[in-house]
């Protein structure tokens, strides 16, 4: 495990892709900041930086995730995976744990941002610490996501157009949930399906909406950039990480008895 | 060392493998032989862990591939035909990597690459990066990885294919090399590598094994001295009829006509050796033989003659 | 033919052995690929129900306030008295609580699921949209008395009902609202407010102070805080009109800074209000540019034994002074008999004092008492230069309290000769921690026997702006090396190493 997590780890910095992220997301959190130090009140606020940044995992964790497993299977290395003597699940975590490495990494801009707050006289709120355990743990669902999409697909371009298009699809969950419901209800009204009362259609409608909201990750982590530290979502992320993990898994696996 | 049962692959509805078993000791060289497609690369794949069979066993070393991987895999050395090289890193980067896979203990880590990277010739290129290194370099690196942590079966899929002549004997010479400490099996499509490497020989055609056979015996076969290729000075119709008229010809046929040089191919019956009285007949019609060979069989000869009922 | 029969050893013909294969797969591919599918959906449930049962369980338990002032705890002033509450309490939020981020509801769902909490059981907190549920609010208030809405709390025990609306809970950055139309709160007095609803609640009465309108009344925003907190509804009421009466449910009438002496209605209404045992606050400081007389005023006053005269409070000790070139803003002190009975500050900033006196022929059944005195070194300035003979340096009181033993029900009158108790100018400088504010409030809820321990703190909400100001070319500097040091470096780095590999 440790070795594939060495080689995928220095493998982002072998190519130019984890500088690349590294410059990216410098490029995109230093915008944000000197955007808050150069407003003429000088309202410097790391946990809305934090939360802004969360809006760019969509474009930085394909990035990040699209090679993983892709590029291998192009490579023919993934033979190497399936033919030396270890589990596949050490090669599914430790590539795992090398993307989440590289995030952690990236983290190093917000770091250096808070520095500079605290070296300008700011406010650093004890809140911005769980906003970032927040962040850390939404990008780990979506790295697990994304290694998801590496490993289904053969080529690293299409595995990132899969993971953005999923990773959209998530941070618009809630809106996409209320559209839902929406159709949902006229649909109900439409058919007077079971003669429903417009009270219950409403309730079945909200039902609905909630039930998909419910999987929003983006909301459920939205608690901790105002100072409230919730158990639940973290819990909520690590576990649906360590599922995607484990699909992933057997998705590689499945070349153990597929007849493809 | 190697048992493979009845395997059988199927990719859809096209059969692949159609139950192939056969068995390689210990300290064996093993060439697997067959055109493009015949299942060589399936059956490797499959016997490495890379792909499941559709039914069938595979163990090595007693050990189930499917039951037990780790251990059945831990004394596998594979090179596909495709080397599973990494370009981004460099062959002592590489090696370093395969060994922390293969488990290779830190202590002993580098004096075993150093040792492998001696014994396949790549000490001078160990700082490269694979992406700059040439075909046979990069193939020679493959192999390096196959040894790491001593495995006591090499698996090689095709390692000359696509390499210059001299690469080709380098690769062979290096595979000889190895066979002294390791079980190798060693596919190929070419008959000649495979006479001159291997012990014995599976010649595989379409997912089926045709023949398997020590490669003396074979080789006896390829040998076979029932063709021969005849270049005379003369005309075709002069030669035809006293050609035919030695005992023990079967059928001449004109394979060219130039110059007034004939090219021929002359079938002989049986076993009986007709060469002798060739050049005789020849001398007495005053043509001169230029050239006189017994023709090596190809490997299509090879299969067709194994494949259909014997004259 | 010895050599054929090798041949023909050597040839074997496979082929013609193997049996015909099925494509079916073995048994061992089928049970792998069923434990793999069976697995995965296992998983992928239990995922799913474990993170329910979670959501369900224990969400609220595991939440943990991160903020550095404990924006989402209750302090132990709200815990103390919530963990004492022997009625039930509901808290109905008219809202969906997963719906839509706004910036109260980040502050306030946390602090009420932490009131929840620590209650006992005692308060239950509802989260009831009326848009889903068009009954709740027809229900909730059938009369519609308290113009229920959207997006407000309602607080219930028993009969008695009340509202709040988060967003006027926080005081606004002024600045930031004047200058760029931001609403960056300041100060959090949600606590406040609601631990100040649930006492008024259950106090099993219903409170409500009415301002005197029509006399230019000054606005009360500060003082209706303070209010509300005690668990007062605050209205004002005109006595002008033909029929004006002061209504029933009257608990404080309170007549601030009054421009112009009241009218002779207002006066025998007021008289008669304090004949019922009416209970009054009048705040009249002394402005000298506008003197005013009030005599009809006066006449209520004087009905309780106090006595307003048209002067001012001038402190001579400069250790009184707050600045030595202006005598008339000066520190007064608790009075020490009041002081003793109650637990109040100190110490207490009085900016243009009117002079307050006893009444010398007063009712025997009234006991007037100071709350708040002057030093002993302090004289009175008149208007005119007419000085009172009785008037010389000495101790004069600020803020007096009257009782009348006589009513059936102790009619009770404070007059404060000072606006700085509570006017909003003096707590927009000094915010409503401020000794006078506690002062009010200890005072009012001791006079209502509203069991007020030392008021809830509003909570400062930290201020993101830095402390010391940027200069324009620091900050674009700074913004130059964000935006350069660790992109291009990385950049570098990453370029670097890449061509260095390339040729190895």
């Amino acid at each position: 495990m440790f070795a594939i997590f060495k080689r995928e780890f220095l493998s982002y910095f072998r190519t130019p892709v984890g500088w690349v992220a590294i410059c990216l997301l410098g490029v995109i959190s230093g915008y944000y900041f000197s955007g808050m130090l150069t407003t003429d009140y000088a309202y410097v606020n790391i946990n809305m930086e934090v939360a802004y940044l969360r809006t760019f995992f969509i474009i930085l964790i394909p990035i990040i995730t699209m090679r993983l497993f892709a590029e291998e299977k192009k490579n023919g290395t993934d033979v190497l995976l399936y033919t030396m003597p270890f589990s596949m699940k050490n090669a599914v975590i430790g590539k795992f744990l090398a993307a989440m490495a590289l995030q952690m990494l990236m983290l190093l801009c917000l770091f250096s941002h808070m520095i500079i707050t605290v070296i300008l006289s700011g406010y650093i709120s004890t809140a911005t610490w769980g906003a970032i355990v927040g962040y850390l743990v939404l990008a780990a669902l979506f790295i697990s996501i994304g290694m998801l999409t590496s490993a289904m697909t053969e080529n690293q371009i299409m595995s990132a157009v899969v993971c953005f298009v999923v990773l959209l699809f998530l941070s618009m969950l809630s809106e996409i949930a209320t559209s839902i419901s929406e159709v949902f209800k006229a649909f109900l009204k439409f058919t007077h399906f079971f003669g429903m009362s417009d009270s219950s259609i409403y309730s079945a409608g909200e039902g609905l909406r909630e039930a998909i909201a419910w999987f929003d990750p983006y909301t459920r982590t939205s608690c901790y950039t105002t100072g409230v530290f919730k158990i639940v979502p973290l819990i909520f992320c690590l576990s649906f990480t360590a599922m995607f993990i484990y699909i992933t898994y057997r998705v590689l696996e499945k070349k153990r008895w597929s007849q493809g | 060392m190697i048992e493979i049962s009845n395997l059988v692959k199927f990719y859809g509805d096209k059969r692949a493998l159609g139950g192939i078993s056969f068995t390689v000791n210990q300290g064996e060289i093993l060439g697997f032989l067959g055109p493009n497609g015949a299942g060589k690369t399936t059956t490797m794949n499959i016997v490495t862990g890379y792909l499941s069979a559709t039914s069938g066993k595979v163990t090595i070393n007693g050990y189930d591939i499917l039951e037990q991987p780790e251990l059945a895999k831990k004394n596998v050395g594979y090179l596909p035909e495709l080397p599973p090289l990494f370009l981004d890193m460099t062959v002592v980067e590489y090696l370093d990597y395969i060994c922390d896979l293969k488990k290779v203990p830190k202590d002993i880590k580098k004096k075993h690459i150093s040792e492998i990277m001696q014994m396949v010739h790549i000490g001078n290129v160990s700082g490269r990066l694979i992406h700059n290194l040439s075909k046979g370099y990069r193939q020679r690196v493959g192999i390096a990885q196959t040894l790491i942590g001593n495995p006591e079966v090499l698996i090689l899929d095709e390692p000359t294919v696509g390499l210059d002549p001299n690469q080709v004997i380098e690769i062979r010479k290096l595979i000889c090399a190895l066979a002294k400490k390791h079980t190798i099996i060693f596919s190929s499509h070419i008959l000649s590598e495979v006479q001159a490497i291997c012990d014995r020989v599976i010649i595989i055609n379409n997912g089926r094994i045709v023949a398997d056979a020590p490669t003396i015996e074979l080789s006896a076969r390829m040998e076979d001295n029932s063709r021969y290729l005849l270049t005379v000075e003369g005309s075709f119709k002069d030669l035809q009829m006293p050609l035919r008229a030695i005992s023990g010809v079967g059928s001449v046929t004109l394979l060219a006509e130039k110059n007034g040089l004939l090219q021929l191919e002359i079938v002989a019956d049986g076993n009986l050796d007709v060469r002798k009285s060739i050049f005789f007949a020849m001398a007495r019609l005053h043509a001169p033989i230029l050239e006189f060979r017994s023709k090596a069989a190809s490997l299509e000869d090879v299969f067709t003659s194994i494949t259909t009922p014997n004259k | 033919m010895a050599r054929k029969t090798a041949k023909e050893s050597i040839l074997q013909e496979r082929t013609v052995k193997t049996p015909k294969v099925s494509v079916k797969s073995d048994e061992r591919n089928r049970s792998l690929k069923k434990i793999s599918i069976i697995s995965t959906a296992l998983i992928v449930a239990i995922c799913i129900v474990f993170n329910i049962l979670l959501d369900l369980t224990l969400d609220k338990k595991l939440t943990f306030d991160a903020t550095s002032v404990q924006q989402n705890t209750v302090s132990i002033l709200t815990k103390n008295f919530i963990e004492k509450l022997d009625k039930k309490v509901e808290i109905i939020g008219l809202f969906n609580r997963n719906n839509a981020i706004s910036d109260w509801k980040d502050y306030c769902l946390p602090l009420l699921d932490d009131y929840e909490s620590k209650a006992d059981g005692m308060i239950e907190l509802k989260y009831i949209d009326p848009d889903v549920d068009p009954f709740i609010l027809k229900q909730l208030d059938p009369d519609n008395l308290y113009g229920l809405r959207k997006d407000t709390y309602v607080i219930r025990c028993g009969d008695l009902l009340t509202t709040v609306d988060p967003y006027s809970c926080f005081v606004y950055d002024a600045n930031m609202l004047q200058y760029y139309n931001l609403a960056i709160p300041t100060t959090n007095n949600l606590e406040r407010e609601f631990t100040g609803r649930i006492m008024y609640v259950t106090s099993g009465r219903a409170l409500h102070a009415y301002y005197l309108s029509g006399h230019n009344l000054p606005t009360h925003y500060y003082l209706d805080q303070i209010l509300k907190s005690l668990g007062f509804a605050s209205s004002e009421i005109t006595l002008k009109g033909e029929n004006a009466k002061i209504p029933d449910d009257c608990t404080l009438l309170v007549i601030l800074q009054p421009d112009s002496d009241i009218t002779p209605t207002e006066k025998e209404l007021i008289k008669s209000y304090l004949d019922n045992s009416g209970e009054v606050l009048v705040v009249n400081g002394y402005d000298t540019e506008k003197a005013v007389e009030y005599p009809n005023l006066n006449e209520v006053t004087n009905r309780m034994g106090i006595i307003m005269e048209a002067g001012l409070l001038h402190e001579n000790d400069m250790d009184h002074l707050l600045s030595t070139d202006d005598p008339y803003s000066f520190i007064a002190d608790i009075d020490s008999d009041y002081g003793s009975k109650i637990s109040m500050p100190a110490n207490y900033t009085v900016e243009k004092c009117r002079y307050l006196k006893t009444s010398t022929d007063k009712k025997s059944s009234l006991s007037v008492s100071p709350l708040i005195v002057t030093s002993g070194s302090t004289s009175v300035d008149f208007e005119n230069a007419q000085i009172d003979s009785a008037v010389s340096a000495g101790t004069y009181p600020v803020a007096l309290w009257s009782v009348d033993s006589d009513t059936s029900d102790k009619a009770s009158m404070i007059v404060i000769g000072s606006s700085s108790f509570t006017s909003d100018k003096y707590y927009e400088a000094n915010t409503l921690s401020d000794n006078n504010a506690v002062f009010l409030r200890n005072l009012l809820g001791d006079i209502n026997t509203i069991h007020v321990t030392p008021m809830v703190p509003g909570k400062s909400v930290p201020s993101y702006i830095l402390s010391k100001p940027l200069s324009s070319s620091s900050a674009t500097t700074w913004s130059v090396i964000v935006m350069t040091v660790i992109p291009l470096g990385s950049l570098i780095c990453g370029v670097y190493i890449y061509r260095k590999r390339r040729h190895l």
